[in-house]
């Protein structure tokens, strides 16, 4: 009997990254969705009531007809939409995000100044998410229906329900005020800061609540997705295969189970940037954290609509790049993706 | 002649043959059947929600009257007067009216801005999956953007354009929550669209129309009633969240507008955040509870 | 001729309807060192469970609800999960169905050997290294480096399922169990891998179950076969003995429904179908589960279950055969 061979042409393992042409392909797809923010901060400025000009004028104390078409030709504002749009798109490319009068400042220095604190802000919350998050969630799939089980499913949900301006005022009111352990808020102490490192340990100090109450519910939808990942996980041929390989629990649990379970975690958490950022606006203003999310606040006490666009902008951009970061880093963790 | 030993070659059934299994149920039927059979979550979640609907229902009756009326002392604590079981806040409103009162905002709103959302993501979901190519292209880039924008921030610049009258915030609710529904839907109409019956269906020259809406609408709702009730849940937590700040319509008084205005007291009188806090919580948890166990029950075998 | 592996009146029940019911009952098997025993059934008969019953792999819910089960002599049936460990992977391993969904898929194929050796001996990771070269060899794959570098992804179907079974033979247990090992697999590929299983085990005298539901791989490699329909063994005789002639309805109709070769001359020969359908789990009444659709049932064949029947060969357990109302066996055309 002929032997044929079982082996496939391709079955030959090539170990050749495909990173760089996944990449330009992220970015370029990345393109249409920048442009679509754009165009909707753009429409929201048209919706938003009052002329800029009328709002120009009244700051410079009225003016003649004459002033206000001349402000009127050098902003644009005569020209059809299109043009309008065109005009917005190279001022934002450029950097001009427009002028906050109420503020007396541009837009752009505004959000630059700001956007520091944010971006501490969000990495220490998710950090506390993730931290919190995947041990409970994980804790409870190794104690799957036993008391620390549904104690943390109760915890998450009560979490969960809480909003977070109601937890930040709670966790302010027992830890900065009940037992002064912690400032009240802002972001560093006003006075008695000399050198650096006692400047980053006062921020840290402010950080904690903030940090803590931004990432209290991003820990409970971890906690729960870990949870249901794992259990899955736990159930699928592969682990079976671990199982009958006479491996110990923690081996499987670790290597095998919670290894797998964290790639799709990982999208998740790309998902939810946009509500992490969402969730600064209410916690900085609770904390008076001076950030973007106050910013935000502030422009929309001041019906300052151009700040808000810019804030629109900005945020819309910043959750695009990190879902960007979000797929790489899912391609490097997932040999499936990254080798072809 | 060759012969099968000890088997009858044949199409005629014995007597014993066994049973056929069952025609699978109607999508919705189980649903209704015993609620005894509810998973407990679900039992819950409905049983709070119903106490809270209620509860906003009668409020009329309960606490006729403006709830911003200025009733009686102010920084009144709860359970010093009989008459005022919750005590009064810092402009000497009650609060038990307050919470009854903000009941029906936080659950109206939350509501009609599911509906909202539902229709909408629904509609694109649909739409995306089945005819796929570039109307799903497009589709989906409309969902990423309002995907990558974040919601609340979209919300608040919503409601400062068009103001804070109710059916606005509804609106804002609505128009920036959909995409969740968007993706679900779409996920189960491109399944479904490979399933024999509607293929069926289309060969057989049914228009488009009549195959989303008979096939695979009545199949993709499992999910989005899950999604709904989650959706429900942050619409109320949105809402709160902006009373907070202070978009809220300023005719109607609402459990978020409630601890926005007691923030100066937080320090001397903490109950009056802490009681309408904890109304939030009870209404978004229940919620939560209801998706949970709807998500568990329709899983052991209600709907398709 | 030793044992290795036996049960005896092994019954499984399973969660069903808020209740339990027996998706086995009343099993006996036996293989001994270097023999290969096939199981054999349709879909759903409880072959697959048999096999992670006989690990103590059974799914969580799914558990053992009467027998006893032993395992080169000490009894298994209700052993912790922590006993069980040190047996899995060093007395008895197994082979599963679907190569690619038994691999970690983020894990290397060298990392999953290793890990495996290094589960029962503490050799260190240079020598474990080299032993898992060493195994890859064994099992025939081309270019063993590359493949221990290589994610299970990047290699074919047969190769996995070779990778598979270098990780179950690499502590030379005296059991190995294969779920269906080619099923996946194409034509070409499964007599190889079922040649691989044979010489592995000719070298090293461990005792082969393979389930399946391919009559003509039992043919070719088994020694001995248990064919099972709706949870119960219906026949357990030598392959031999078996193939000359079945002494039970559903075996014969088994046989008779594989397609045939045309005939010279004549017509071409119906494809003979067995009637009727399996009975799900739980759903058969206490007589013998297949008289619902066998041509020789009696009434008695409904109301009460058959007794093991001692012939040549092994056992069959029918009231037919025992009645003797089963003509002279016949010889099936192949």
């Amino acid at each position: 009997m002929a032997r044929t061979l079982s082996i496939d042409a391709d079955a030959a393992p090539v170990a050749r990254t495909r990173r760089r042409p996944y990449v330009l392909t992220r970015v370029l797809q990345m393109v249409p969705t920048l442009l679509l923010i754009l165009l909707t901060a753009f429409v929201l400025l048209q919706l938003a009531p009052g002329d800029m000009v009328q709002v120009l004028a009244g700051e410079a104390g009225g003016g003649s007809p004459e002033y206000l078409a001349r402000l009127r030709q050098s902003f644009g504002l005569d020209q059809p939409l299109h043009v309008q749009f065109l005009l917005y798109m190279r001022n934002v490319l450029s950097g001009n995000l427009g002028f906050s009068f109420r503020n007396n400042a541009s837009v752009t220095a505004l959000i630059g100044a700001r956007l520091g604190p944010t971006l501490l802000l969000a990495a220490a919350g998710l950090a506390v998410a993730v931290g919190i998050g995947v041990s409970a969630g994980a804790l409870a799939a190794a104690r799957r229906g036993r008391p620390v089980d549904r104690l943390i499913g109760i915890a998450a949900l009560l979490v969960y329900a809480t909003p977070g301006f109601l937890l930040g005022i709670g966790l302010m009111l027992v830890f900065a005020v009940a037992l002064p352990w912690l400032p009240v808020g802002g972001f560093v102490d006003a006075y008695g800061v000399e050198g650096p490192w006692a400047h980053a340990l006062s921020v840290a100090r402010h950080l904690v609540l903030p940090a803590v109450t931004l990432g209290a519910l991003h820990a409970a939808i971890y906690a729960r997705f870990t949870r249901g990942a794992m259990l899955e996980v736990y159930g699928q041929d592969h682990v079976r295969t671990a199982r009958s390989k006479g491996l110990s629990a923690g081996r499987i649990a670790l290597r095998h189970v919670l290894r797998n379970a964290l790639l799709p975690l990982v999208t998740v958490i790309g998902m939810q940037t946009g509500a992490l950022l969402s969730g600064a606006i209410l916690v900085e203003t609770v904390f008076a954290w001076p950030g973007l999310g106050r910013l935000a606040f502030e422009a929309m006490q001041q019906r300052d609509y151009n700040l808000l666009a810019g804030l629109i902008l900005c945020s819309g951009t910043l959750v695009v790049l990190v879902n960007l970061a979000v797929d790489l880093l899912y391609a490097v963790l997932d040999p499936r993706v990254r080798l072809k | 002649m060759k012969t099968t030993e000890g088997i009858a070659v044949s199409a005629v059934a014995r007597p014993h043959a066994p049973v056929l299994p069952a025609a699978a149920p109607r999508p919705g039927a189980k649903l209704w059947r015993g609620w005894a059979a509810w998973p407990l979550s679900l039992k819950i979640g409905t049983a709070l929600l119903a106490l809270q609907l209620a509860v906003a229902l009668l409020a009329g009756w309960l606490y006729p009257g403006d709830p911003f009326d200025l009733a009686g002392p102010s920084f009144l604590p709860p359970g010093a007067d009989p008459q005022f079981p919750l005590g009064t806040d810092i402009m000497g409103r009650d609060i038990a009216a307050g919470l009854v009162h903000g009941a029906r905002v936080s659950l109206l709103v939350g509501l009609s801005a599911t509906v909202i959302a539902t229709v909408l993501g629904t509609t694109v979901g649909l739409l995306a999956g089945y005819f796929g190519g570039w109307v799903d292209h497009l589709l989906m880039r409309v969902t990423e953007l309002f995907q990558v924008i974040p919601h609340f921030l979209f919300a608040i610049i919503l409601v400062a354009i068009m103001g804070s009258q109710l059916p606005y915030i509804v609106l804002a609710i609505g128009v920036t929550s959909w995409t969740m529904v968007a993706r679900l839907v779409r996920a189960e109409t491109l399944a479904l669209r490979e399933r024999d019956y509607v293929k069926i269906c289309q060969v057989m020259g049914g228009g488009h129309a009549r195959v989303i809406l008979t096939h695979i609408l009545p199949n993709a709702f499992a999910p989005v009633i899950v999604a709904a009730s989650v959706l429900t849940a942050l619409a109320v937590l949105t809402e709160a969240g902006l009373a907070f700040l202070g978009m809220s319509d300023s005719n109607r008084i609402s459990w978020g507008g409630m601890i926005g205005a007691s923030r100066e007291a937080l320090l001397d009188a903490p109950y009056m955040t802490l009681i309408p806090g904890a109304a939030i919580v009870l209404a978004v948890a229940a919620l939560s509870l209801i998706g949970d166990g709807l998500a568990q029950h329709l899983r052991r075998g209600g709907a398709s | 001729m030793s044992t290795v592996l036996k049960a005896r009146g092994l019954a499984i029940s399973v969660p069903a309807d808020g209740g339990r019911v027996e998706a086995v009952r009343g099993l006996d098997l036996q293989v001994a060192r270097g023999e290969t025993l096939a199981i054999v059934g349709e879909s759903g008969c409880g072959k697959s469970l048999t096999a992670l019953a006989l690990a103590g792999l059974l799914p969580e819910g799914v558990r053992i609800a009467g027998g006893a089960i032993e395992l080169l002599g000490d009894e298994v049936t209700a052993l912790s999960e922590a006993a069980w460990r040190t047996r899995r992977g060093r007395r008895i391993a197994m082979v599963f169905q679907d190569p690619m969904a038994a691999l970690n898929p983020v894990l290397t194929v060298g990392e999953q050997v290793v890990e495996t050796i290094l589960a029962h001996r503490p050799v260190g990771a240079r020598a474990a290294r080299e032993e898992a070269l060493a195994l890859l060899a064994r099992v025939k794959l081309p270019q063993p480096a590359q493949c221990f570098a290589a994610y299970p992804h990047q290699l074919s179907g047969g190769m996995r399922q070779r990778v598979l079974i270098a990780i179950a033979v690499a502590h030379r247990p005296e059991v190995l169990i294969a779920d269906e090992p080619t099923t996946a697999l194409d034509a070409t590929v499964q007599a190889e891998i079922l040649a691989l299983l044979q010489g592995l085990q000719r070298e090293s005298g461990m005792a082969l179950v393979i389930i399946t539901h391919d009559l003509q791989l039992v043919a070719r490699w088994a020694d001995r076969v248990t064919v099972m329909y709706a949870g119960r063994a219906v026949e357990d005789r030598r392959a031999d003995a078996l193939l000359e002639g079945s002494r039970h309805p559903y075996t014969r109709a088994l046989m008779a429904a594989r397609p045939r070769r045309r005939p010279v001359e004549g017509p071409r020969p119906r494809l003979a179908e067995i009637p009727g359908r399996v009975p799900p789990p739980g759903q058969t009444g206490p007589g013998c589960a297949f008289a619902g659709r066998c041509g020789l049932a009696t009434a008695r064949c409904e109301t009460s279950s058959p007794d093991a029947l001692r012939l040549a060969g092994g056992t069959v357990w029918c009231h037919a055969a025992a009645e003797g109302r089963l003509e002279v066996p016949m010889a099936v055309a192949a």
